[in-house]
């Protein structure tokens, strides 16, 4: 384990370096928490309500797996995305073929 | 007999600025049925010409306008979404994705990829053979200016070997403009090849680092050329160094990583930081660059303190080591106050890693930091004396932010703390209805620190700036860099300077 310090304005990471930690404390910009080893930093947040560390994946997982989650995470909000795209176009398609259709009634009306 | 327009225009330097400008570019899902591209000022109020678009279909109107071939609907070479893709750990032939690293921009004003007229007319530069591009070759070679207020670097110098070349500014192969070769007016010619120069113009001074090789060898020997007239207004090179009133050289060994990433910083007093990417983090040393003094040529001599790491958390990122075109950035403020040392906190582009330095005198530095892994943006000089970007986050639904911070211009003494003001979420904390009660207290401070001098790390907070991604679902808005800001009084009305009776 090793103290690490975080922003107090989001919880990200902000340094494990014990001076530049230790004065951010000092001034109110950080908090310091003791963290499991061998976790790389951008997997790091703190819970500011708990004061406690939240390591991306679990401490269970690797650096690699880890990526990995993040990776298919990613994938997942562009799937969601697409999904939402191409439902605003099919709604454009269907509005363009109401479209077409009101305008044959209007021409068979002429 | 100069008539009085004359006079007064050669009072004037055409090349200033008002406050920097930044482009923003939001689009919907598939790129095509929705673009939006604004340019806003530092105010973030709107700037430029508006756009309309004609339909929601795939008739690729943007690549009719804007002739973007690049990242057009149909008949694309890269893809068709240039904003919803989330630069993580990709690298630049993820071409959609760099779009929104960090090292797509620095004190020059272009991008690697593209170039942004102030009116919001963007165009990218064709992907074909960009590993032959002058950014991706050889953009480390650039000089690392430190310029009076207002003013970006609009001459384009490279320094390798021992030549430095005057090439068409801009990222293209298009030939030089003049060359010229000084090692006669080098001291000592031990090592012979430039890995990083910069010149400050209020004192004319160019300050170039040669290494044994372009990579790894650890032997340096800086050089000194002071000149009695400016690099930037000679009509060639060899009249700068015809016109030198002193040279000097000193020679130390400096660990490193890769000589590509050195940046080198001249500040107004004489004194020159120079700071790279090293391994995941980052070193700064500042050394007694002034001439006349009696100094030596040893670095231990001349160097203020000791080298400082980077005192910011830090995980895998990349450098040169991996291409030349993830070389460590140099920015300064548009009152050219602060400086910039900078790379990303993420592999090849997310979040920030930099020391910020004061020009007039460079011993004055700190770390800062931002420790984002997503979503990230390119970073641009704001306002007066400051900088921003760095955050792309999905906009349906909250509005933009922004990392901003800025410094004073007048905070200069390095035995003394470092004020860093910076925004946050809400207006009624950043103008509370309290007072300061000590500018060196941070705790006392509202949207305000004090840094301690060296070892200090600033963590930036992000902050409003109260615009829509540019389209009304999932947008995750793409800023850019303006080639030109414009001139305060004609079209930019928002800043010009200290002026008053």
């Amino acid at each position: 384990m090793a103290i690490k310090y975080f922003n107090t304005f989001d919880g990200s990471i902000l340094t494990d370096k014990t001076a530049a930690g230790e004065e951010a404390v000092r001034s109110g910009r950080a908090i310091a928490i003791n963290c499991p080893d061998n976790i790389e930093s951008w997997r790091l947040k703190a819970n500011l309500s708990t004061s406690e560390v939240i390591v991306y994946g679990g401490t269970g997982k690797t650096e690699a797996q880890a990526l990995q989650q993040k990776a298919d995470e990613g994938a997942a909000v562009a799937a969601v995305n697409k999904e939402k795209a191409d439902l605003k176009m099919a709604l454009t398609e269907k509005q363009e073929e109401e479209r077409k259709a009101l305008q044959a009634t209007f021409n068979n009306l002429e | 007999m100069a008539s009085i327009s004359q006079l007064v225009l050669s009072k004037i330097d055409s090349r200033k600025e008002g406050l920097p400008l930044y482009g923003f570019l939001g689009d919907s899902g598939d790129g095509n049925g929705h673009w939006t591209f604004r340019v806003f000022d530092s105010g973030h109020k709107i700037v430029g010409n508006p756009w309309g678009q004609a339909t929601h279909s795939t008739a690729s109107y943007r690549f009719g306008i804007t002739g973007d071939a690049m990242h057009s609907y149909n008949y694309n070479d890269f893809g068709t979404d240039i904003t919803h893709g989330d630069l993580t750990t990709q690298g630049y032939s993820s071409w959609t994705l760099y779009n929104k690293s960090i090292y797509q921009t620095d004190q020059y004003p272009w991008g690697q990829y593209y170039s942004l007229s102030r009116t919001g007319y963007v165009t990218w530069n064709g992907y074909h053979q960009y590993t032959e591009s002058m950014e991706y070759q050889i953009g480390w070679t650039k000089l690392n200016h430190v310029l009076p207020e207002g003013i970006r670097p609009r001459r384009l110098f490279c320094n390798r070997r021992q030549t430095l070349r005057e090439l068409n500014a801009g990222n293209n192969t298009s030939g030089q403009i003049q060359y010229y070769q000084y090692t006669t007016h080098m001291l000592d010619v031990t090592n012979t090849y430039a890995v990083s120069t910069g010149y400050n113009e209020k004192n004319k001074m160019l300050v170039m680092l040669h290494s044994g090789n372009e990579s790894t060898s650890t032997a340096m020997t800086i050089h000194v050329f002071k000149s009695s007239v400016c690099l930037n207004k000679v009509k060639t090179i060899k009249e700068f160094f015809d016109n030198l009133t002193a040279t000097e050289y000193f020679t130390d060994t400096w660990t490193t990583d890769n000589n590509k990433d050195w940046v080198t910083v001249v500040g107004n007093n004489g004194w020159v930081g120079f700071g790279q990417k090293y391994g995941n983090s980052k070193r700064y040393g500042v050394f007694n660059c002034n001439t006349g003094q009696s100094l030596g040529t040893t670095g231990a001599a001349r160097q203020f303190s000791t080298w400082q790491d980077f005192q910011g958390s830090t995980t895998t990122s990349y450098s040169t080591n991996q291409a030349n075109l993830y070389y460590t950035k140099f920015n300064h403020t548009w009152d050219g106050t602060w400086g910039m040392i900078y790379s990303s906190y993420y592999y090849y582009g997310v979040g920030l890693n930099a020391f910020c330095m004061n020009l007039e005198n460079p011993r004055k530095f700190i770390s800062v930091s931002v420790t984002r892994t997503s979503r990230g943006n390119p970073y641009f000089a704001w306002g007066r004396t400051g900088f921003h970007g760095g955050q792309s986050e999905n906009t349906d639904g909250q509005s933009h932010r922004t990392y901003a911070w800025s410094f004073d211009p007048n905070d200069s003494d390095h035995t003394t703390t470092t004020k860093v003001l910076y925004g946050n979420d809400n207006c009624g904390t950043l103008v509370p209805a309290s007072n300061d009660t000590n500018l060196a207290t941070a705790s006392s401070i509202n949207s305000g620190s004090v840094i301690v001098n060296k070892t200090g790390v600033f963590g930036v907070p992000q902050s409003r700036t109260f615009l829509h991604g540019g389209y009304h679902s999932t947008s995750y808005p793409l800023m850019f860099q303006v080639n030109w800001w414009g001139k305060y009084g004609q079209h930019d009305f928002s800043y010009g300077g200290l002026y008053g009776s």
